[in-house]
């Protein structure tokens, strides 16, 4: 063995130049290789660390409030977004606001995006400056954000401002639709102008998140939509997002009220009860009425309705807290029957589902857990009757079944807000697919490679073995086996593969470390979104150059097989006999 | 004692249609230690009888045995280890691996069988190097070496796995007459002090005087044997 390895290695050089040329093209088509597969681990790590982050998240919760996917809030829930930090793998939950406005400057009216940036994040000093090549600032700074001088600071793209006919420092008229579905009108303060790395980033208009939460009328405990950074992705989004989807059960909603009639007023728990025609049927079985459950009706506890002395057909007034402007939120029902609560739930007051979450919706600061056991302990008889705190949508598995479920929102009048989990899989399956197709560079490459190390190595070896006829059998006669001919010329060829592509991975190496050198210009150039701070990414993996490396090297070996095996099956005596 | 017995060989070639009857039928016992020669004209079968003594190329009909081992039914493994421990060759074209120098071309036979150990192969080989005279010559490639210093170079090559056989197929027919004779000397020599049976063949009746026997063959037939 270790002669024939010592006998191949003096061999490969016999003819330099055939060797420099086979070698040549094996060391181009590793280079090759190398380059591209660590060019498209590049944009796949862009793709997964960058774009995503931004678009989609990896994984993402969506919130909507009673099926508007733009009202953006689950009240009195943000306990949810800790629990979400929590789980394994998540390296970073960012809550989200983005509304699309109308903006409204002296000369005219755009559309944008209002967008709520979290400035109390702590990001690496990585992101800080990827937030500022992608950002860069004409006038202010993005922590001009948190000035308190002047009222909503804001910062928008400089082509916009110029449309609008704002600069730094003006007023910006802004109207939108608030997280309670209001239509609101604010005033905000240009504090800085950024100019846009592309056609995209000219809609944003930033705002602080807790300026956004403000005025989207949302407060600390309200949870907005959440985009997450993960621990590898690729692995991690889709069972990140099953955790999400167990953690997200929604449970039975309770809200405190207070119900006042003739005079008297008296603090309770309330929960919602479905009045679609189906749940009204099935009311009818457990819960006597006086009255059909349909409008805002409510049913007292026989205790509460007694000590009220309200009858069924009254007119009670149901205060279900204050608004942010500090008005009290009331509310006119009708008792439309009284019931006997079960153990557990002494002096639950039922209330029609739709009116019961508009109070929910419409009230200020509604802390999370208050009286969620009370409405538990009922729902041993009134079970689906009662309305849950938000209906979560069963995991999309596909863009397709994404689409399906927003029309579906769209479509169907929902009683509860509606919460979705869902991954960049189902969100980003453009730019997934992009990635896909750049991966096919990849093997393009290993064919064309594959077909070049393979007719230059059967040629090769051709030649070499008619050349070496005689050679062959004086080996043979002297007592090598055919076997061992063979193994010579495996071994020649694996070696002259395998200095080859260690070559070409240096020169890979190289070409990779001058190609990310070069600087590109960001603006105006449609593939800017693959570049980082203006740079081609290349990662190359030990494993996969390795891996490479090992392709070219059996690839030749499976090429110098046929000719190999026919050299050690020349008769001796023939071969000796042999001229050229 | 009898190195070779051969009994009623035969070697056919096809050629084309036709079958070139290259030994017509030959009978011959060459005793252990002999230093005989071949002798007939170009054609005769020179080569193919050395061959099928050698164990490189097979009979069609008839019994070869070499140190009382038939060889005739020997699978190609078997002929391959049988001229690795007992056969050497020299060739008329010397057929030296131009890759490796002189001393390495010596040490290859060794290498192959793998049995003693790099500076024992070393050691042997430079004996043999010595022996044809040729010991300050061992770093050089065969390309760097005279006809007559390279054929010396095959002859250690041949001798170095201490064979019991030694086929030298024209071995000077590719040298002129007086490097021709130093190395029939040398074959002679090495048959005196070493007692390795030598078969060369050859077309020219000059040298036949280095031989102890010799036989004739004309048109596939041993003549006067
Ligand atoms: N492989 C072969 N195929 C066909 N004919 C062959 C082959 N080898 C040798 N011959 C023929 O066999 C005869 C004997 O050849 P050979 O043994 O080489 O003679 P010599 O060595 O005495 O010149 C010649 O006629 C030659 O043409
Ligand atoms: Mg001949």
């Amino acid at each position: 063995m270790k002669t024939l390895l010592f006998f191949a290695y003096r061999n490969i050089l016999r003819q330099k130049r055939r060797a420099v040329l086979l070698g040549t093209a094996m060391a181009l088509g590793t280079c090759f290789l190398v380059l591209a597969s660590s060019f498209v681990a590049g944009i796949s790590q862009t793709l997964f660390d960058r774009v995503m982050t931004y678009v989609a998240g990896h994984t993402s919760v969506l919130v909507g409030d009673r099926g508007y996917l733009y009202r953006t809030a689950l009240r009195g829930r943000a306990d949810l977004k800790e629990r979400i930090e929590k789980l394994p793998n998540v390296k970073r939950v960012s809550e989200t606001i983005g509304i699309v406005c109308r903006l409204v400057g002296p000369q005219k009216g755009d559309n944008g995006i209002f967008i709520g940036i979290d400035l109390t994040q702590k990001l690496s000093p990585a992101e800080l400056q990827e937030t500022q090549d992608n950002f860069p600032m004409v006038t202010g700074s993005f922590l001009d954000l948190k000035r308190t001088d002047v009222d909503n600071p804001a910062i928008l793209a400089k082509p916009k401002a110029d449309y609008l006919g704002v600069k730094a420092g003006d007023q910006l008229a802004v109207r939108y639709q608030d997280s309670r579905g209001r239509r609101q009108v604010t005033h905000l303060t240009v504090v800085g102008l950024f100019r846009p790395t592309n056609s995209f980033m000219e809609a944003p208009l930033f705002v602080s998140m807790d300026r956004a939460k403000i005025l989207m009328d949302m407060d600390s405990l309200d949870l907005p939509y959440l985009y997450l950074t993960l621990k590898n992705p690729k692995v991690n989004a889709v069972p990140t997002a099953d955790a999400i989807q167990k953690l997200l059960k929604p449970r039975l909603a309770a809200l405190p009220i207070s119900v006042v009639f003739g005079g008297k007023s008296q603090a309770v728990i309330c929960a919602g009860l479905k009045s679609d025609s189906v749940s009204r049927v099935r009311l009818g079985k457990v819960l006597p009425l006086a009255k059909e459950w349909k409008g805002n009706v409510v049913d007292l506890p026989n205790s509460l309705a007694t000590t009220l002395g309200a009858k069924p057909g009254d007119t009670v007034s149901v205060v279900s807290g204050r608004s942010k402007a500090g008005d009290s939120i009331v509310d006119r029902a009708v008792v439309a029957g009284t019931w006997n609560p079960p153990a557990g739930a002494e002096g639950l007051v039922l209330w029609e589902e739709d009116a019961f979450q508009g109070a929910r919706s419409f009230r200020s600061r509604l802390p999370g857990d208050t009286g969620a056991a009370l409405v538990q302990a009922a729902s041993g008889v009134l079970d689906s009757l009662l309305s849950p705190e938000w209906t979560l949508l069963p995991r999309a598995k596909s863009t397709d079944e994404v689409r399906d479920q927003m029309r579906l929102i769209g479509a169907r009048e929902w009683k509860s807000p509606v919460v979705a989990v869902r991954t960049m899989y189902e969100t980003g399956e453009q730019i997934l697919k992009l990635a896909d197709a750049l991966s096919l560079i990849t093997l393009v490459a290993v064919l064309i490679l594959f077909v070049v190390v393979l007719t230059g190595v059967v040629n090769t070896l051709r030649m070499t073995v008619r050349e070496r006829t005689r050679e062959i059998g004086t080996l043979r006669s002297l007592g090598m086996q055919a076997s061992q001919v063979r193994q010579l010329f495996l071994m020649e060829t694996g070696m002259l593969a395998l200095f080859a592509s260690l070559t070409g991975t240096v020169l890979a190496g190289l070409l990779m470390f001058g190609l990310s050198r070069l600087t590109f210009p960001l603006e105006g150039n449609p593939l800017s979104i693959l570049l980082v701070r203006g740079h081609l990414v290349f990662v190359p993996g030990m494993m996969s150059t390795l891996g490479e490396i090992l392709l070219v090297v059996g690839m030749a070996v499976i090429a110098a097989w046929g000719p190999s095996s026919q050299a050690s099956q020349l008769s001796p005596a023939n071969a000796l006999r042999h001229h050229e | 004692m009898n190195i070779v017995e051969i009994r009623n060989l035969t070697k056919n070639y096809p050629l084309g249609n036709t079958t070139v009857h290259a030994l017509r039928g030959i009978d011959m016992d060459i005793p252990q230690g002999s230093l005989m020669s071949v002798v007939g004209p170009s054609g005769s079968g020179k080569t193919t009888l050395l061959n099928i003594v050698g164990c490189v190329d097979t009979a069609t009909t008839g019994s070869v045995k070499v140190g009382d081992r038939e060889v005739t039914t020997l699978s190609d493994r078997e002929l391959t280890r049988l001229r690795l421990r007992k056969i050497g060759f020299i060739f008329q074209t010397f057929n030296l691996v131009p890759v490796l120098s002189a001393l390495e071309n010596v040490e290859f036979p060794l290498l192959l069988q793998g049995e003693l150990s790099a500076a024992k192969v070393r050691e042997k080989s430079r004996q043999l190097l010595l022996a044809v005279g040729l010991l300050d010559h061992e770093r050089h490639k065969p390309a760097e070496l005279s006809g007559g210093q390279r054929q010396r170079v095959a002859i250690a090559r041949a001798l170095v796995t201490d064979p019991d056989l030694v086929l030298a197929d024209e071995p000077t027919a590719n040298l002129d007459s007086e490097t021709g004779e130093s190395i029939l000397r040398l074959m002679q020599t090495m048959n005196a002090e070493r007692g390795t049976t030598f078969i060369f063949s050859t077309h020219d009746p000059q040298v036949l005087r280095y031989a102890k026997s010799v036989v004739h063959i004309h048109d596939g037939r041993l003549e006067g044997a």
